[in-house]
């Protein structure tokens, strides 16, 4: 199967045991691949590829390397 | 004294006298700076019962032992004064460069008192401090009047000024500096506009005294260096505070409609990556700063220019009046910032009266004829300006939430948003616990920035209501105001998450006092307990109900979004209140026990309550 890597910032990376970098399947929408790796989607604030925000919805494609980042503290 | 101006500066208004004295060592000691001094100034100079807008009450500037110095964020200033909103203690912050100015000319705090018979504004260049007539300013909008202090004195002094709302004493009215910062929350406006005090100027060219400089270049080039490293960092310079507003529709936190949902159909209009594209020029950043969160945006159908807006305004006077346009939100931002007029309760006020004109308690007969549908732009645009102005309906507006609530009643008061007076900032809490304890306990009102919890309800389970969630608001509670205390901004612990021991090397070596954390957490507990002090003191009959929430998140489940058909029970509310006061150590009613004040030497303020 074709994957693509997930790569969690900060606090979002205690759920997936401080890894900076998870392999997730391609083909389904980046909100469930948080789901399979253990982040929990709505402690995501932004997701970047190429520096470009990445909708939640979106289907990953294989190859995407998208960056998560946590909502820490707001304002 | 290190890390200091080394001195205060008083003025009375009244009599034209202004005299500076050294900043007092206990004080430094005992509360720091900042929000610590205005506390402790507030509570101990203020006569008991004054009026808010009267000769008796103070306004008070102060700085911070980092204020000015390279220390990421260092430019953060505090004012403190009796609230004219809430009749409590009111404390805003302000970003920007005035705090650093303000240091360099040798000065840690200001204290206004009095009222002087014309307009007037305050000019410090270094020791030369003079009270210079305002006429010619009063009466026209913030950003003109700091454009033409600036063409008159250079590009180097910096200006805090007052716009019609603080001169016709909104009671949350703003004080602004840098042509888009506000110190917004609680008044402070109308204090300045109440003393007929129009602006303040300054420039200052004194170094700051540091105990050990090579420790100082050290400490503070591992901070820029931690902040420039962080992986946050782009997408917080990228859009700032506005980076959560996708986030919080996306969990039903978005203020929609008067909070009646928290979840906006419209919001991907209004979202960061949006308002980057449509409007952002560019990016701005206060006083040594490394993670620049301001953006300055140009609007095309207004052809205007604003800072901002960031996430608060967008939540407020966008989602919150059913407003889905960015431009329209900017534009709307750019008036409350140019009539002086903090944006938050602006926009909660609004709001509230929108929702009784959808209900039928207001008619088009009691608004001089505007249609107060939500989304309807043009009626929020004149609403700003009649409420700056004080003008027909606006000046029912103008007194905020709570009392206009209570003049028109008929079950209004049930959906005016609004905590001890202080109109809610942006975050809908009909099912989260937390962040709806950190509103009901906040000291100054409903306001987010001394205890945002939101990720932490989300983290450990949004409904729960345990002992672990009331200590953890109360240990944001004393320890994120600390930053106001030291005089610079938490956000570059919050958001790019730089370890915050990074900040105890700093202190020590910029004034040779050293503190660690839980000194300062101590500090901050001390303050958070004069300022409760301070409430029960002005108001006798304070008691534990000045700390519900709106009954809007416990009786009106939102109809739509992740949150449809959520609130927190009432039993809830009461059981969140009654474990916080336990571990505050303040009993049923929320006053501080003597063995709690004891504890932290405040026995004797006690007393004078």
């Amino acid at each position: 199967m074709q994957t693509a890597e997930l790569r969690p910032k900060g606090m979002l990376k205690q759920y997936v045991d401080g890894r900076g970098c998870v392999e997730v399947p391609s083909g389904i929408p980046l909100r469930e691949a948080l789901s399979v790796c253990g982040i929990p989607p709505d402690l995501v604030a932004i997701a970047f590829m190429d520096q470009k925000p990445k909708n939640k919805d979106e289907i990953i494609q294989p190859g995407d390397r998208i960056e998560l980042h946590a909502v820490i503290g707001g304002g | 004294m290190n890390g200091y101006g080394g001195s205060i500066l008083r003025v009375d208004l009244s009599s034209g006298k202004i005299n500076k004295t050294p900043t007092p060592h206990d004080l430094a000691k005992e509360y720091i700076g900042g929000r610590g001094f205005g506390a402790f100034l507030l509570f101990t100079e203020v006569p008991k019962f004054a009026d808010p807008l009267g000769p008796e009450n103070k306004l008070i500037l102060s700085t911070g032992p980092l204020s000015g110095l390279m220390i990421p964020g260092a430019g953060k200033m505090d004012f403190t004064t009796k609230s004219p909103l809430t009749n409590g203690y009111a404390s805003s912050s302000l970003g920007g460069m005035l705090t650093a100015e303000l240091k360099y000319a040798g000065i840690d705090s200001v204290i206004f008192e009095g009222i002087s018979p014309n307009p007037v504004y305050l000019l410090i260049e270094d020791d030369r401090i003079q009270l210079l007539d305002a006429t010619e300013y009063w009466g026209h909008g913030t950003i003109s009047v700091e454009k033409s202090i600036k063409d008159k004195y250079g590009e180097d002094y910096q200006v805090a000024v007052i716009g019609p709302g603080g001169e016709n004493l909104v009671p949350f009215a703003s004080i602004n500096h840098d042509y888009g910062r506000q110190a917004g929350r609680g008044g402070v406006g109308a204090v300045m506009g109440s003393k007929k005090l129009k602006a303040i100027v300054v420039h200052g060219t004194k170094a700051i005294p540091v105990a050990d400089p090579e420790g100082y270049r050290k400490a503070g080039l591992d901070l820029f260096k931690a902040c420039k490293q962080a992986e946050g960092l782009v997408p917080w310079q990228q859009y700032g505070t506005t980076i959560v507003t996708s986030w919080c529709n996306e969990v039903g936190a978005l203020p929609t409609r008067n909070f009646t949902s928290g979840y906006f159909t419209e919001g991907k209009e209004l979202y960061g990556p949006v308002m980057r594209e449509k409007i952002v020029v560019t990016d701005k950043g206060c006083f040594g700063c490394p993670s620049p969160c301001g953006k300055y945006s140009r609007t095309k159908k207004y052809q205007s220019n604003v800072e901002g807006p960031e996430y608060e305004t967008i939540g407020l006077l966008g989602s919150n009046l059913g407003i889905s346009d960015i431009e329209d939100v900017a534009e709307a931002n750019r008036l409350c910032d140019d009539l002086g007029i903090d944006t938050i309760s602006t926009g909660g006020v609004i709001g509230w009266a929108m929702e009784c004109y959808q209900k039928g308690i207001l008619t088009s007969a009691d608004t001089d004829g505007l249609v107060l549908n939500f989304g309807n732009t043009v009626t929020v645009f004149e609403l700003i300006r009649r409420i700056a102005n004080k003008q027909g309906f606006g000046n029912l507006l103008s007194q905020g939430v709570k009392k206009a609530s209570g003049i028109i009643g008929n079950g209004s008061e049930k959906f005016a948003v609004h905590v001890k007076g202080m109109e809610q900032s942006a975050y809908a809490t009909h099912n989260a616990t937390a962040m709806l304890l950190a509103y009901m306990t906040c000291d100054v009102g409903a306001h987010h920035n001394r205890s945002w919890a939101i990720t932490y309800d989300l983290q450990v389970g949004r409904d729960l209501v345990v002992p672990e969630k009331v200590a953890r608001i109360i240990w944001l509670q004393n320890f994120r105001p600390m930053f106001d205390v030291l005089g610079s901004c938490r956000l570059q612990w919050v958001e790019l998450s730089i370890e915050r021991d990074l900040y105890i090397p700093a202190l020590e070596a910029i004034t040779g006092v050293s503190r660690t954390w839980e000194d300062l957490e101590r500090v901050g507990e001390k303050i958070w307990n004069l300022t409760r002090l301070f409430w029960i003191r002005e108001n006798p009959e304070f008691s534990r109900e000045w700390d519900l929430p709106s009954p809007r998140f416990y009786t009106d489940p939102p109809p739509d979004g992740p949150t449809a058909g959520q609130i927190t029970k009432y039993e809830d509310v009461q059981k969140l209140l009654d474990m916080y006061y336990e571990q505050r150590g303040w009993d049923s009613n929320g006053i501080p026990k003597p063995e709690t004040l004891k504890r932290m030497k405040l026995d004797e303020f006690a007393l004078s309550t």
